[in-house]
């Protein structure tokens, strides 16, 4: 092989690494970027199912607000498949605030509430989700 | 460095007593015998590339000391040896004032039989054939022929011209170059191995964070999870943040919840105060939060939490 074209083919060679090795670059650069990204939804979802779908703790709430309410103020109580529905009568403020805490601070999904005074005593009927 | 091939290019016959030469532009040249030796043999091979290894035992003991290039071309079952030397022709060149770069290919006058078919009148020297072999002599050997001018617009047409190439550096020089070019090829390749390997490693680091968090893979997947709890963190959030804001800033002035309403995003609060300045405290304090409305005494705060 002539000197001029092992030239010829050593430069053809190295051009193509430098484009191989380019590629490859944007590739790792890309993959890297689409990575984090992923990454960073991931732990945003992870954090946002932490809040909103962690049903231990809502259906411990749940059951705990079943035992401190005097079954006489209880006119409905259902919790099943992840939707709690109720309605409580007759509550001294000290239950209808502890009722209305819960429901507020425990992530379930809050799809109605409807409170009424009654002179002193609170009517309560409430849907959440979680 | 190789220079494109373009017949158009003009052909210079070099012969040892030319005249100086000025700039000519890209040029090919025509070599006289004297700058190189022929040799016809047959040999055991079949190939061109086989038969150059015989080279330099085909002229030994028959060149004078020198630097020598080969061109070997097959002839049906013999092949032709042609040898010259590089870097003596270039001296010559340059004491010619031709530029070696503007030289682009080599011809051999031997091999354009054309050429010097008629014997040619070269100053004090004279280029004949003599049985088919280029040869130069000197006029008084051939006193009696008619002589003929140079051609100088000769193309040479041999199919078996050489298109062999002179470089403006050195052969030497063109190894040490491509060997770098090389390094750096090689150099290239790890690189972007290395490159490869880290990407594998990306990938599998990834997969099995996936892997453990217990999520689809595909991002199409993945979206739909991250909009659907977006979503509810979002309206939840709102809900609590306003209604908690409304609730705080009533019993702030010792105003009573009377009614409490929240349906479809919407909530609509009852309240009662012992006096209108308390109504007014209310208000101001909640601004732009929902509309306020006093009605039968009681103060109705409506807020729409779909509206942004």
């Amino acid at each position: 092989m002539r000197a001029e074209y092992f030239l010829t083919l050593s430069f053809t060679l190295f051009i193509i690494s430098l484009y191989y090795l380019h590629i490859t670059k944007e590739n790792i650069l890309e993959r890297e970027n689409e990575i984090v990204k992923k990454r960073e939804k991931i732990i945003e979802i992870k954090e946002l199912k932490r809040n909103w779908g962690n049903r231990k703790r809502v259906v411990a709430v749940i059951d705990n607000m079943r035992r401190y309410v005097n079954p006489k103020y209880i006119k409905n109580f259902n919790n099943r498949n992840g939707l709690f529905e109720a309605s409580f009568r007759d509550l001294p403020p000290s239950l209808y605030n502890a009722i209305m805490k819960d429901v507020w601070n425990t992530r379930m999904q809050i799809i109605s509430f409807h409170s009424r005074k009654l002179i002193d005593k609170y009517e309560v009927t409430l849907k959440c989700k979680y | 460095m190789n220079l494109s091939i373009n017949r158009k290019k003009k052909t210079l016959f070099i012969y040892k007593n030319m005249p100086k030469m000025g700039n000519l532009g890209n040029i090919n040249i025509l070599l006289s015998p004297e700058f190189y030796w022929i040799q016809k043999v047959k040999l055991p091979v079949k190939f061109t590339f086989q038969a150059k290894k015989f080279s330099n035992s085909v002229f030994e003991g028959l060149l004078p000391e020198g630097n020598y290039e080969y061109l070997i071309i097959k002839e049906s079952d013999e092949f032709l040896f042609l040898a010259y030397d590089l870097e003596k022709l270039k001296e010559f060149l340059i004491s010619k004032d031709i530029k070696i770069e503007s030289v682009s290919k080599i011809y051999f006058t031997d091999l354009e039989k054309e050429f010097f078919k008629k014997p040619v009148d070269l100053g004090e020297k004279v280029l004949i054939d003599i049985e088919g072999e280029a040869t130069i002599l000197n006029k008084k050997f051939i006193a009696d022929t008619t002589l003929y001018p140079l051609n100088r617009n000769y193309t040479p047409k041999s199919t078996y011209a050489t298109i062999h190439t002179i470089s403006f550096i050195s052969k030497k020089q063109i190894y040490i170059l491509s060997g770098i070019t090389i390094l750096a090829t090689f150099l290239n390749f790890i690189e972007a191995l290395r490159y490869n390997i880290e990407l594998s490693k990306m990938n599998k680091s990834y997969q099995k964070f996936i892997e453990e968090s217990k999520l689809p893979t595909s991002s199409y997947q993945l979206d739909s999870i991250h909009n659907k709890y977006k979503n509810i963190d979002k309206k939840q959030k709102k809900i609590r943040e306003v209604t908690t804001k409304i609730i705080k800033t009533i019993t702030k002035y010792d105003g009573i919840i009377e009614e409490f309403d929240l349906k479809d995003g919407k909530v609509t609060i009852l309240v009662s105060a012992k006096n209108n300045s308390i109504y007014n405290s209310i208000k101001a304090e909640l601004g732009k939060i929902g509309t306020k409305q006093i009605m039968n005494n009681i103060l109705h705060i409506k807020v729409n939490l779909n509206e942004s």
